[in-house]
């Protein structure tokens, strides 16, 4: 099913059905793995939409060992730096 | 003055003198004499399987020289390759900042570093330079001197005036003084690097045993003969200690008292930016920074502040501090949105030298760690010497009285309280 | 979206509303979002993917997939689908750092 492959599954760095399905053939045993050979779910939305497809789609190839979740870090939504400044700088 | 010393990542001490600066030079040519071609023109290893303890890029940089070697390699590593640190980092491979004791091995680790590159060992290596930033005149004033002093070691670095500076980092801040640029300086990618690197491995055979914790070793004497893992047994004629800041408790099955320590080190990352609007590696104002070569824009830095453990979340002080930091220095990119705070944990050692070496008390243990914050650029250097160093317990290799010298001060065990007896580590 | 022909509300009497997309005029309604206004105004293509160059425009339009995100001059970037229009916006497609 070569459109398969091609389907887009992580839209921030479109990261196709192919691609996850080649990490967990070169060894990828978990998500956060995936990600790191892959890149999905680093973009702006941090796999807040590609996450449960990516669950999905690392079950039906990985091995029994399974696939742990990818880690959830602040923020919860990306923030202009600016409104990170501190107080009252020089 | 009145303006707190932020220039963190200047190692260089203000006391050390021409004689040192010397010194340093003498020891790269040293390095470079006996492990300058470690990639292309590998030195010989022997017969043997050496099992390396953790799935860094120290181990995997050390599982590839020592297969360059000859050695057949098994990697076990309790979780993910690259899970830790070394995916948690702030991709530079960097000369200028380090000690001058230090500065050799790094001189080495950029020239291995380019090696692999240039034998297909990709790792989005890209010699962008480095300028260390100053932004007092008291700063300006520290980083000439330091400059003199790299210059006498060999580096060659420049100082540069504000607006030659501003020519390199269009959007800096106005309220820069210029800084020291050390051309030769380069970043990379960790997830590349570590792709590469596993593929050469698999392709020499190799075996790379991951979700796979170490409970133990069994022993003969002196000498380890396999590595206890859960998945069972994994036989070794060497085995390499480099877990990073979890090698206290490998090394502590084996009744190794080793003086690493764990300590949090943040990171902010952002949106990219299409622009390549930062290209060298910067660091200054309490942080380090970089433009990645995706075009998210990179910035972080640890310090005593910091929690000395395993604790990985971001803090919002932090996290605030961090930004204000970047923002002083390029005010311009106050729109840019981060998208992620995260964090790894760096091995400290007491005297922020690392561990490289024979275990004292094992005949073929070897440790690779404590690289206190510099791990990633460290790593090609430390790959080299490490197989080297199996290389040497196992007497199929020996150091030249230079190299020898070097890497005395590093011994393993040289911060424990009593040294290890011989052969009375814990066993199975 | 914008719907001018509802079976069943009155249909829309609105004030008009100003703004500029990558630099040429759009009239949009008050209370409309900015990816409302450009839809209507037949513009579809809202991004151009920062690696591939792919044209992106809006994906779950209810401000959680980031795909729409534009710059908004003076602001930064924002999301199209839940960002009202304002008279005098300037907005262009986002991607690039401090300069939009």
């Amino acid at each position: 099913m070569s459109r398969g492959r091609e389907l887009v599954v992580c839209r921030c760095e479109e990261v196709t059905v192919g691609d996850v399905q080649d990490a967990v053939r070169a060894g990828c045993r978990t998500l956060q793995e995936v990600k790191m050979a892959t890149r999905a779910g680093m973009g702006p939305c941090q796999g807040r939409v590609c996450r449960t497809l990516l669950e999905r789609l690392a079950s039906l190839e990985a091995p029994p060992a399974g696939a742990a979740a990818l880690t959830k870090r602040l923020p919860v939504y990306p923030v202009p730096l600016g409104q990170l400044e501190e107080e009252g700088q020089p | 003055m009145s303006q707190p010393r932020r220039l963190t990542l200047l190692k260089v001490s203000p006391d050390a003198g021409p004689e040192a600066a010397r010194a340093a030079a003498a020891a790269y040519q040293d390095l470079e004499a006996a492990f300058g071609d470690a990639v292309a023109r590998p030195a010989r290893g022997g017969e043997g399987r050496l099992v390396v303890v953790g799935g860094g890029i120290v181990g995997l940089m050390s599982a590839y020289f020592a297969s360059l070697r000859g050695y057949r390699v098994a990697l076990v590593e309790r979780l993910s390759l690259v899970g830790a640190a070394s995916g948690r980092n702030g991709g530079g491979v960097l000369a200028l900042g380090h000690t001058l004791e230090d500065l050799p091995f790094n001189r080495l680790s950029l020239r291995l570093w380019r090696q692999l590159d240039e034998t297909g060992v990709r790792g989005e290596l890209v010699r962008t330079g480095h300028v260390m930033l100053a932004f007092s005149e008291d700063e300006a004033e520290t980083l000439r001197s330091a400059g003199e002093l790299y210059r006498a070691a060999g580096l060659g670095v420049e100082w540069l005036a504000p607006d030659e500076v501003r020519r390199l980092l269009p959007h800096l801040a106005g309220t820069q003084h210029g800084g020291l640029h050390c051309p030769e300086d380069a970043q990379a990618y960790p997830f590349r690097i570590a792709a590469s690197l596993q593929a050469r491995l698999r392709d020499a055979g190799a075996e790379l045993l991951t979700h796979t914790a170490v409970t133990g070793f069994r022993t003969d004497g002196d000498s380890v003969t396999a590595v206890l893992t859960a998945a069972g047994e994994v036989a070794a004629d060497a085995v390499l200690l480099c877990a990073g800041p979890w090698t206290a408790g490998v090394g502590a099955l084996l009744g190794l008292q080793l003086a690493v320590r764990p300590r949090r080190s943040q990171i902010l990352v952002t949106e990219r930016v299409r622009e390549r609007v930062i290209d060298p590696f910067v660091t200054g104002n309490a942080i380090y920074l970089r433009q990645t070569h995706e075009g998210n824009l990179l910035f972080g830095g640890g310090g005593k502040w910091e929690s000395y453990s395993f604790d990985t979340s971001s803090t919002a002080a932090a996290v605030r501090r961090i930004a204000t930091r970047f923002l002083e220095a390029f005010p311009a990119f106050r729109g840019v949105q981060l998208i992620r705070a995260f964090a790894g944990t760096v091995d400290l050692t007491p005297d922020s030298r690392p561990l490289l070496g024979r275990a004292e008390g094992w005949r073929n243990v070897c440790v690779a760690s404590g690289f206190s914050g510099h791990g990633f650029g460290w790593s090609a250097a430390a790959g080299a010497l490490a197989a080297a160093c199996v290389a040497h317990a196992l007497g199929h290799d020996e150091p030249t009285p230079g190299v020898a010298r070097l890497l005395e001060p590093l011994a393993p065990c040289r911060h424990a309280a009593l040294p290890a007896g011989d052969g009375g580590g814990a066993t199975a | 979206m914008r719907v001018t022909d509802h079976p069943l509300l009155p249909p829309l009497r609105r004030r008009e509303v100003r703004f500029s997309f990558e630099g040429r005029e759009v009239v949009a309604l008050e209370g409309e979002s900015i990816a409302a206004a450009l839809l209507a105004s037949g513009e579809r293509v809202l991004r151009f993917h920062e690696r591939t160059g792919a044209p992106r425009g809006l994906y779950c339009g209810i401000g959680h997939c980031l795909e729409c995100r534009v710059w908004v001059e003076g602001v930064g970037t924002v999301r199209a689908c839940t960002t009202r229009v304002e008279d005098g916006m300037r907005v262009r497609r986002a991607g690039s750092g401090e300069g939009g």
